[in-house]
């Protein structure tokens, strides 16, 4: 079986960390020596989230990992899951997400959860509040708590054409 | 005979090219460089399915000085080897529409502040688009990330001959 190529995240650090050669086929704890090979610490307290998993993996070393495919993510780090609020106009609307929960993901709730109609939707994105930083759809939501705690907050605002 | 040493902006891109962020966005099907004739190299950039549409358009970059100078890129036809005609551009509406602009230089750059054909003459931009500028630590990945996102969330309708 060849090896897939995943790449590391480690939670409130902004863009991937490391790349990792996995077998086709390992458990957790071929995982875990993988990313402690990479500089990556990992004690009992870690949790390793793959993709956008509600759950983390399992802590039990020989506990086989079935779903991780060629160019997933993996996610290290020690939130459970990150309250994500999102403020549009006089609401404001909170869920929890696992942390490797990427930013369209958060979006697609959040229009869908205000009711906005396709075209309203893909006028607006999310902006991080008291700030001007708009995170890239792909950004894992972890990468953005880095000085929030366990929580971020977003202001769905109109996408500002570029003119001038 | 000598090898040639490569010169520093060069070095510097292919350096990038082995980072976690940019293979990130190769190994989920986002980018993919598919030529590098320096200092230009031609990017293929995935776009979200629309009725007789690519599901990826090219962009051929001018990477001189790179990353200390803003990249410049345009759309292109790869397999031309020539600059993308106008009606097969990428069309869309808000956004999309004031970035993707063929008669801006000619179709010769996007309307983007991180590029640097583009940012020249619009001082303005550093304060009412400054997530948008070029990042010369985050390199080609700045670009790409808002040519992506404009391809897959940000009213993009498909390509203008479809």
């Amino acid at each position: 079986m060849s090896d897939i190529i995943v790449i590391v995240h480690e939670h409130g650090r902004a863009d991937p960390r490391a790349e990792l050669a996995l077998a086709a086929e390992f458990a957790v704890g071929d995982l875990h020596d993988a990313l402690a090979a990479a500089g990556l610490s990992v004690d009992t307290e870690t949790l390793v989230f793959i993709d956008e998993d509600e759950a983390p993996l399992p802590r039990e070393r020989h506990h086989r990992v079935h779903h991780l495919r060629h160019g997933s993510r993996v996610h290290v780090g020690r939130d459970r899951e990150i309250l994500v609020g999102v403020n549009f106009q006089a609401r404001t609307i909170e869920k929890r997400f696992g942390p490797g929960t990427r930013v369209a993901k958060v979006k697609k709730w959040a229009v869908h959860e205000l009711g906005m109609t396709a075209t309203d939707a893909t006028e607006h994105v999310l902006q991080v509040h008291g700030a001007t930083t708009k995170p890239a759809p792909d950004t894992p939501i972890h990468e953005i708590v880095r000085h929030h705690g366990h929580r971020v907050v977003f202001d769905l605002v109109p996408e500002k054409r570029v003119e001038g | 005979m000598p090898a040639v040493p490569l010169p520093p902006d060069r070095v510097a891109f292919d350096a990038d090219l082995l980072k976690p962020p940019y293979r990130a966005g190769e190994l989920a099907g986002r980018w993919r460089v598919v030529e590098i004739a320096w200092p230009a190299a031609t990017v293929m950039i995935a776009a979200v399915p629309r009725p007789g549409s690519p599901t990826e358009f090219a962009f051929r970059f001018d990477l001189s000085g790179y990353p200390a100078v803003a990249p410049t890129a345009r759309p292109w036809d790869h397999v031309a080897k020539a600059p993308l005609p106008a009606h097969r551009w990428p069309t869309g509406t808000g956004v999309f529409a004031s970035v993707f602009r063929p008669l801006w230089c000619g179709g010769s750059c996007l309307y983007l502040p991180c590029d640097r054909v583009s940012a020249n003459g619009h001082p303005a931009w550093a304060t009412q688009h400054p997530e948008r500028l070029w990042n010369p630590s985050r390199g080609i990945v700045h670009y790409l990330e808002q040519v992506h996102a404009l391809l897959t969330e940000g009213g993009y309708a498909g390509a203008r001959s479809a």
